[in-house]
C-alpha cells in the first residue's frame, strides 16, 4: 500500500467519522424533516452517465467514460455495474521534462512506477448508502442529497508506456518507447454525493479511486537494450499498486 | 492550477445543483412523491384535490395557523382538503411546535429552522491534521488552527495559520531524482513551513441529515477565503544511503512569501457548542528563489569561494542578510556531513532563479468550539 492509498483512506476515513456525530434528536418537527425522505429509492433501478478527470495526474492522465446500471435494494444498500473506457496519455510532465531531461549514463536502469494507464474498465460494486440529507439553498431551495461510499472489483485493460525503455534512438530522443498490454484486477473506491433533482433524475458528484496493479523493471543492463530485448537483461521486475484519484461526475435516472 | 480549476469545479457544482430547481417545478415533483407524512414545501395542487377544495395554507406561511384553523368545521381549512388522508382530523388539526405538521396539505418549512444561531459567537478551530491530497513534487502533513468571529448568521471574519511538521518531497520526486537524474526546479518542489492568513468564511448552505431511519445531524457548507504569508524552505541534498546508513536530506530557508487560500468544507454541529470540520483548502503561493538562508549568488561564490582555499563559510565577505553559520560546522541530522558541502547545492539553485505558482491543496480535519 503505497502513500497514495493511505491518503486516500485517511481521507475517506475522516469523512466518514463526520457521520456518527449526532446531535441528540430534537423534537417532532426535526424528526419528521429529514427522516420521512421525499425521494425514495428502495426497490428501484437506475441508469446512468459518468465522466472522471484526474484530479492528480503525475506521469498518467485519466479521462473515465462510464455508463452505469444498478438497483437499489434498500434505502441504504445498492448494487451497481459499471463499464467504460478511459482516454488516457502520458502527461506533459513525462513527456517534456523526465524522458526528455533523464542523465542517462549509469550502466544500470531502471523504469519508473505508475507509468501503467486504464483503459477498458468495468466494475460491480455495492454502494452504501446510510445518510440522507436535505440542505438550504440560499435559505430558500430545500435540495435533498443522498452521501455514500461505494466499494467494488472487476476487470481492466492496461497499456504501459516507458519513460525508460525506448526500442528505437535514445532515451532523450527516442522514436518508439517500449509499450505493453494486460488484462488486470481492478478495484475501486468512492466517496460522493447523489442530489435528487426530481422524482426520476439525480446528479452524482464524487471522489473515486481506481487502482490496479503496477509492475516495473529495475536495474536491468543498459547495454542489453534493444529492439528484440526491449527491458534489457538482468533487471528485477517490482510490483505495487497504482492509485488513479479521480473527481467523478454523474447523471442517473431512477425508474 | 488544475488542482486550483477542481477545486473551483467543486465550488460550481455544489452550486449549480441549485439551479435547476425552481420552486414551481419543485412543487410539481414533489406531489408525485410525497405521501401523507412528508414534510415538504408544497400544497396539493388542483389535480389531487377536488376543484371545489379550498387552497390550502401558503407554503411559506406556516406560521399563520392560527386556531381559527383549527376548526375542522369551517370548509376552508386545511383539514376539509384532506378527506382521503388516514390520519383523523383531529390529528391532522394538532399544532406541533405552533403547526399542523400531520396535515399533508399544509407546508412546512422545516429545514430553514436552525437549532442554533452563530450570529455574535465565536468560534476556535483546532485542526490537529492537515494532509496534502495534491503533492505532484513535496509533501506536507501539519497542524493548523482558525479564529472566527461570525459578525452574522451566514458570515464570519477568520484568521488562520499553522505550522507543517513534516514538509518533505514527494515519492515521485525522489524517485524521478534517484532513477534518472531529473531534478525538479527549486521553486516547484518548495516547502511550506508555516501560514499566518487573515480572511473571511461564509456558509450560504445549511441543512441536516439522518443516518438510516434514526438519528439526526445538522451540519453547513462552509467557504473560506483569505490571504497572508507563510515561510518556506526548499531541499538541498536528498536523502541518501551511505553504506548500511541513511544520511538524511538538508534544506535550506527560502523566502517569506505572500500567500492566498480558498476553501470549502462541512461544518457537523454538534450540540450548541462544539462541531467537527472536514475542509479541502486550497493554498497558493508563487516561489522565487533567489536566496537561501538569506545568502544570494554572489554570497554563496564568495563562500564557496573560501572554503575551497581552506577557510570557512564565516570568513566570506557576504551580504548582511545571509546567514553564513548555516555553512559552518556539521548536520545536526547527520554529524559526517559538513554543511559546508550545502553551498555549492544552493549556488547551483539559486545561479538560474526559478519560479512556479504551487496549488498546495488540503484536507482538514478538526473540530471546533463556540463561545
Amino acid at each position: 500500500m503505497n502513500r497514495m492509498t493511505l491518503k486516500l483512506w485517511c481521507s475517506l476515513a475522516a469523512l466518514s467519522v463526520a457521520a456518527p456525530a449526532f446531535a441528540d434528536e430534537g423534537d417532532l418537527v426535526e424528526k419528521v424533516a429529514v427522516r420521512n425522505r421525499l425521494y425514495s429509492v428502495k426497490g428501484r433501478w437506475e441508469v446512468g452517465g459518468n465522466f472522471g478527470l484526474s484530479m492528480l495526474p503525475t506521469m498518467t492522465d485519466h479521462y473515465n467514460l462510464n455508463v452505469s446500471g444498478a438497483y437499489n435494494v434498500a434505502e441504504w444498500f445498492a448494487a451497481e455495474l459499471r463499464i467504460g473506457y478511459a482516454i488516457t496519455r502520458l502527461t506533459n510532465l513525462a513527456n517534456d521534462e523526465v524522458r526528455v531531461k533523464q542523465q542517462t549514463t549509469a550502466p544500470e536502469v531502471s523504469d519508473l512506477s505508475n507509468l501503467w494507464q486504464m483503459t477498458f474498465n468495468t466494475v460491480v460494486g455495492a454502494r452504501f448508502q446510510p445518510l440522507y440529507g436535505k440542505i438550504n439553498l440560499l435559505a430558500e431551495l430545500p435540495v435533498h442529497f443522498q452521501l455514500y461510499l461505494w466499494a467494488g472489483a472487476g476487470l481492466g485493460y492496461f497499456r504501459r508506456e516507458s519513460a525508460v525503455f525506448c526500442t528505437r534512438g535514445t532515451p532523450r530522443n527516442c522514436d518508439e518507447w517500449h509499450t505493453k498490454g494486460q488484462v488486470g484486477p481492478l478495484f475501486s473506491l468512492a466517496l460522493g454525493f447523489r442530489f435528487f433533482i426530481a422524482n426520476h433524475h439525480g446528479v452524482k458528484i464524487e471522489i473515486r479511486d481506481w487502482s490496479f496493479l503496477d509492475s516495473y523493471t529495475e536495474k536491468a543492463k543498459r547495454s542489453d537494450v534493444n529492439a528484440t530485448n526491449p527491458e534489457g537483461t538482468g533487471g528485477t521486475l517490482r510490483t505495487g499498486l497504482t492509485n488513479v484519484v479521480q473527481l467523478d461526475l454523474g447523471y442517473t435516472y431512477i425508474f | 492550477m488544475r488542482s486550483f480549476l477542481i477545486l473551483a469545479a467543486l465550488l460550481a457544482c455544489t452550486t449549480a445543483t441549485a439551479l435547476p430547481l425552481s420552486a414551481p417545478a419543485l412543487g410539481r415533483q414533489l406531489v408525485l412523491a410525497q405521501s401523507s407524512d412528508d414534510d415538504e414545501d408544497d400544497p396539493a395542487p388542483a389535480a389531487t384535490t377536488p376543484a371545489a377544495t379550498p387552497t390550502p395554507a401558503p407554503a411559506d406561511k406556516p406560521a399563520t395557523t392560527t386556531p381559527a384553523a383549527a376548526t375542522p368545521a369551517t370548509s376552508t381549512t386545511p383539514a376539509a382538503a384532506a378527506p382521503v388522508s388516514s390520519t383523523p382530523a383531529s390529528e391532522q388539526m394538532k399544532l406541533v411546535s405552533g403547526a399542523p405538521l400531520n396535515n399533508p396539505n399544509v407546508a412546512v418549512h422545516t429545514v430553514e429552522m436552525k437549532q442554533f444561531s452563530d450570529s455574535g459567537k465565536r468560534e476556535v478551530v483546532l485542526y490537529p491534521l492537515a494532509v496534502q491530497i495534491n503533492g505532484k513534487f513535496s509533501q506536507h502533513v501539519g497542524t493548523m488552527g482558525s479564529f472566527l468571529w461570525h459578525l452574522q448568521e451566514n458570515f464570519a471574519l477568520m484568521v488562520t495559520g499553522g505550522y507543517n511538521w513534516y514538509r518533505d518531497e514527494s515519492a515521485f520526486s525522489a524517485e524521478i531524482n534517484d532513477k534518472l537524474r531529473v531534478a525538479t526546479e527549486a521553486a516547484s518542489a518548495l516547502l511550506m513551513t508555516w501560514g499566518v492568513l487573515g480572511g473571511v468564511e461564509v456558509t450560504p448552505f445549511y441543512g441536516k441529515f439522518a443516518f438510516f431511519e434514526n438519528a439526526l445531524a445538522r451540519f453547513s457548507v462552509v467557504i473560506n477565503g483569505g490571504a497572508g504569508v507563510g515561510g518556506t524552505r526548499v531541499q538541498l541534498k536528498p536523502r541518501t544511503q551511505v553504506g548500511d546508513r541513511i544520511s538524511p536530506a538538508t534544506y535550506g530557508d527560502t523566502n517569506t512569501l505572500f500567500m492566498a487560500q480558498l476553501g470549502i468544507g462541512f461544518r457537523v454541529q454538534l450540540g450548541e457548542r462544539f462541531t467537527i470540520r472536514v475542509e479541502v483548502r486550497d493554498v497558493v503561493y508563487t516561489p522565487s528563489v533567489e536566496r537561501i538562508n538569506g545568502c544570494d549568488f554572489d554570497d554563496l561564490t564568495r563562500m564557496e569561494t573560501r572554503v575551497g582555499s581552506g577557510g570557512t563559510a564565516d570568513q566570506a565577505m557576504t551580504s548582511a542578510s545571509c546567514r553564513k553559520l548555516e555553512f559552518v560546522g556539521f548536520s545536526e541530522t547527520d554529524p559526517t556531513y559538513p554543511n559546508s558541502r550545502n553551498i555549492s547545492l544552493a549556488r547551483n539553485l539559486v545561479k538560474n532563479p526559478s519560479s512556479d505558482v504551487i496549488n498546495n491543496v488540503g484536507l482538514y480535519l478538526g473540530a471546533s468550539f463556540l463561545f
